[in-house]
């Protein structure tokens, strides 16, 4: 604790010495696109895959920006942490006293404030939309309107030596350097998105400029007339409740509680990033206004372990291309899907239907553990849904049932109230089966991966007692009536999350947040008589977190965490605190620094935190032993046509002497990595 | 045949003593009624049902004559069925109940009579309870019977805020001259009404011999009449929805509660006013 006192008490003084001190700052300069506000809703024990189609959707919303002047309810519940009520405050409150011209305009609606307006600011813009005309392509200029070209350039490495390198290629190590590349080129007008995404990740190769590993590529028109979306090259797919189709990112349980739970679809997207794996990759169209129809078909190539009698395994996200081995699997497996939905809009809402047929080139092989009998084996797979989502009176509801193959089912209804002005509730009702296969699939769950074997049902609330005190809290209660990993017979568990946020000044938040967790995982034990039996024992992890944010004045804002967390079994401890500093230098210039300090009896008392990192770059760090960590972020606008970002971060471990194992594994007691980012936009 | 009949001799030997293994937390024989059910299991701040007789005697309506029956079968096994029958009466100053609860089939039975009063002082309610439970256990295992007290309270904190609370056993009856003590509850919630079309109860109970049991249940009244409930509580996890419609002269209520690993228990309640 008194760790934090000195930094708070160090700030304080630089402050007072008097750091740069800007000239006039709108409001607006505060709510910079900040992607740690938004990840950090996240659940962190979540799969880095997840968290890659997170960062997609943080992406596309801060280029297909929402302007709250003109959007419709449904858009606006896009916005993270948007309830419904908020959505209704703004409309109301548009409808009653005009439009909106700037960000602190928003403060006037009932339920926004300052810390909600940080989360929505990168995705909303106040400049007017283009004319709606009848023919878009009367004049190539009208097409290519509001036109934009960026190109990004990002290199980072981890500067200590993996045993990876230290290998020879021949003898299973790395075959390419440490650095890590990424080029990405877009051209996006009003109705026009050209895009051009490439990288190279350590260890893997580059050959030449045309053999990158990961790359996705995308020729997009977007509403013109009665077409909404056409698409060639990589998009990804989010249809009604995500049960059946879903690869646009989005939150489960977050802290919001109550906001971003039921989902807002997108529909057809064009993807940005250069995991195309994990989306599709072929021709994708949306057309129609109250009826819209979508058709897409993909022929991709995915990367899984064959067999010797020629069939794979189920195709994973995020594969590695660095050594001789996992380069021989690299992207061998063929994958073809066609999908199409109709949806049919009213005042009040939607309905869907949307379906897939899916065919591998080869066959999925079927695994030997318990739980394995209910994956995806074979090569052919169809599943088809539908789906609802609509108003009445204070509530929304929304829904979706699905079928794939010929018997594995999974629903998923909910219902969300704005009750009185202050008070949010939802509630979701999950039934997964343990057979259902929707491998396209990403609803709310508890399990990661596709939606199987799970019921469950949601509670969240919200409630706000004052302009100043916020309480927020779910619970979840959940059971898997199957076998899953690490466990052959049925289990269950529930998660409680409550969280009080008081704001007693504009420029000071103090949160406290508590999280227990519960979850059966089976064990061997034995009976009276000796005998080897299979137990489940409840698993816990509860945690409970403090933090403080202050803005002292314009230019600095500090914040400070201190994280505790109880694992059992085993009883263990872990701790991490974290003083957190952002100086806006100059109105072009800003800084941010952090200092953390981690200790955790070992990797089951694990804690995490998110970083602020160069643009569109993800990192949510899991710490566990005993050390600190140090970051460094500039982001300076050089020139209104250029950005950068150069980042510089530093672990030390004090009980280890190596860290991590196998290829990655590092020598010494200390990992250290930096970046750098470039953005022209023209 | 041999192995179904030494089955059925097993079953309904060991049939008692499982039913005594289920815990309170389950049995909710403190709080009956379709829409208790659908709504967590909740009663002791939820006004306006007659069932409150069971959960929280200070909540009888005080208005109405009314007749109610009640069904609920734990789990869909019908040897494990409650049963129960009430009516409600204002009389001088406050409101009479009467009701009857039956529990069991021939091998293991437990019956309650019941008696209750409710009165009112401005925004305080106080009810009280007096029941005499019965059990029988068949195969001349013989039966016993005693009598509980059960005392409810109940305040309008505001006009859209309850406190209830409620003492179950208070004078710590057992059954007959065994040790066998009737379960003693202590419990206390808040109900609050959002809107005229939106309910939202949570209480705290606490059984002396079973870990403290978190329950809460939402109800909204989503056409005039036509009422939408789910809710859900801890220890033991079970959650719960359910419909009600209500017309003026009879009410029904349906509700399903899903317990892990149990399953799906559903409950049935119909009312006459009059």
């Amino acid at each position: 604790m008194s760790f934090l006192l000195l930094f708070l008490y160090f700030f304080q003084t630089v402050t007072a010495a008097g750091l740069a001190v800007s000239e006039t700052d709108t409001l607006g300069s505060r709510f910079r696109s900040d992607l740690e506000h938004f990840i950090e809703m996240a659940d962190p024990d979540l799969d880095e895959s997840v968290y890659l189609q997170i960062l997609e959707l943080f992406e596309q919303l801060s280029e297909e920006k929402i302007n709250p002047n003109q959007a419709g309810i449904h858009q606006l519940l896009e916005l993270p942490g948007v309830t419904l009520r908020d959505a209704q405050n703004l409309i109301q409150e548009r409808e009653k006293n005009g439009t909106f011209h700037s960000l602190s305009d928003l403060l006037r609606i009932d339920g926004f404030n300052e810390r909600k307006l940080t989360l929505i600011a990168p995705f909303i813009t106040f400049e007017s939309a283009l004319s709606k005309r009848n023919n878009p392509f009367s004049t190539l200029n009208r097409f290519l309107e509001n036109g934009r070209f960026e190109a990004y350039s990002r290199y980072r490495q981890t500067l200590e030596q993996m045993e990876g390198y230290r290998r020879q290629a021949e003898e299973g190590g790395f075959i390419g350097s440490p650095v890590n590349y990424y080029q990405r080129f877009r051209y996006s007008s009003s109705h026009l998105s050209m895009n051009l995404t490439q990288a190279k990740r350590a260890g893997e190769p580059l050959p030449d400029l045309t053999q990158f590993d990961s790359a996705s590529w995308h020729v997009a028109l977007r509403n013109t007339g009665n077409l909404r979306m056409a698409v060639l090259g990589n998009y990804s797919v989010s249809f009604g409740q995500g049960l059946l189709l879903w690869n646009g990112g989005s939150f489960g349980k977050n802290m919001q509680t109550t906001g971003s739970i039921s989902k807002n679809e997108r529909g057809i997207q064009p993807l940005n990033s250069a995991n195309a794996e994990a989306a599709f990759r072929g021709i994708a169209l949306t057309a129609g206004k109250r009826l819209q129809v979508t058709g897409f078909y993909s022929s991709n190539n995915r990367t899984s372990v064959m067999h010797d009698d020629g069939s794979v395994n189920f195709p994973r996200e995020g594969s590695y291309y660095r050594t001789v081995r996992e380069r021989q699997q690299m992207k061998d497996l063929g994958q073809e899907t066609f999908g199409g939905r109709v949806r049919l809009e009213s005042r009040v809402g939607y309905w869907g239907v949307s379906a897939f047929l899916n065919r591998f080139e080869r066959p999925i092989a079927q695994g030997q553990r318990p739980y394995h009998r209910f994956l995806f084996q074979g090569r052919n797979l169809s599943g088809f849904s539908t789906d609802y989502r609509f108003q009445a009176g204070p509530a929304h509801f929304f829904g979706e049932i699905a079928q794939t193959g010929r018997s594995g089912r999974a629903f998923l209804g909910g219902a969300g109230f704005s009750a009185g002005n202050s008070t949010d509730l939802i509630l979701l009702y999950r039934n997964y089966q343990t057979g259902y296969q929707g491998i396209f699939g990403s609803s709310f769950s508890e399990q990661s991966g596709y939606p199987r074997n799970e019921s469950g049902i949601y509670f969240g609330f919200s409630h706000r007692f004052s302009n100043r005190v916020l309480i927020r809290a779910f619970r979840d209660q959940f059971s898997f009536p199957g076998p899953r990993f690490q466990s052959d017979q049925p289990s269950a568990g529930s998660e409680w999350l409550l969280l009080t946020e008081y704001r007693p000044r504009r420029d000071l938040t103090i949160y406290a947040l508590m999280r227990f967790k519960t979850r059966e995982q089976e064990t061997t034990g034995q009976d009276p008589f000796g005998r080897e039996v299979r137990l489940l024992i409840p698993v816990s992890r509860n945690s409970m977190r403090i933090q403080a944010e202050k803005q002292i004045n314009r230019e600095i804002r500090i914040r400070s965490r201190i994280e505790i967390l109880r694992s059992s079994p085993p009883n263990e401890t872990g701790y991490l605190l974290f003083q957190d500093l952002r100086v806006q230098l100059r109105p072009n210039i800003r800084l941010d620094a952090r200092v953390t300090l981690f200790d955790t009896d070992s990797f089951s008392s694990r804690v995490f935190q998110f970083e602020n990192d160069l643009l569109y770059v993800m990192t949510n760090m899991m710490l566990h032993g005993q050390g600190q960590r140090i970051y460094l972020l500039l982001y300076a606008s050089l020139f209104s046509w250029a950005d950068i970002w150069i980042k510089a971060a530093t672990t030390l471990y004090e009980n280890r002497t190596a860290i991590s194992s196998g290829l990655s594994e590092i020598h010494g007691n200390r990992k250290s990595d930096i970046g750098f980012q470039v953005r022209f936009r023209f | 045949m041999i192995q179904r009949i030494l089955f059925k001799i097993f079953f309904s030997l060991s049939l008692p003593f499982l039913l005594l293994m289920i815990p309170q937390g389950l049995s909710a024989q403190s709080s009956m009624g379709a829409r208790s059910v659908s709504m967590g299991l909740t009663g002791v701040a939820l006004p306006g049902t007659p069932w409150s007789a069971f959960s929280n005697s200070a909540l009888l309506p005080a208005h109405n004559r009314n007749v109610s029956f009640y069904g609920f079968r734990y789990v869909g096994i019908a040897e494990i069925t409650d049963m129960a029958a009430l009516f409600t009466l204002p009389v001088f100053h406050g409101t009479l109940a009467g009701a009857v609860h039956k529990y069991g089939f021939n091998l293991y039975q437990e019956s309650r009579f019941l008696t209750a009063y409710k009165f009112a002082s401005g925004r305080f309610h106080t009810g009280i309870s007096l029941s005499y439970y019965h059990v029988n256990i068949g195969g001349n295992y013989g039966s016993a019977g005693t009598l509980g007290v059960d005392l409810g309270f109940a305040t309008e904190l505001t006009d859209r805020l309850w406190f209830g609370s409620r003492l179950t056993n208070l004078n710590q009856p057992s059954y007959g001259s065994s040790d066998e003590m009737l379960p003693r509850e202590v419990a206390a919630g808040l109900g609050y009404y959002f809107s005229e079309t939106l309910f939202m109860t949570a209480e705290l109970v606490k059984d002396v011999l079973f870990p403290l049991s978190f329950r809460t249940g939402l109800e909204l009244e989503l056409v005039p009449s036509f009422f939408l409930r789910a809710g859900f509580t801890t220890e033991p996890d079970t959650f719960s929805a359910g419909i009600g419609f209500t017309q003026e002269r009879w009410l029904i209520n349906i509700g399903m509660q899903q317990h892990n690993p149990l399953g799906l228990s559903p409950a049935l309640d119909m009312g006459i006013l009059f």
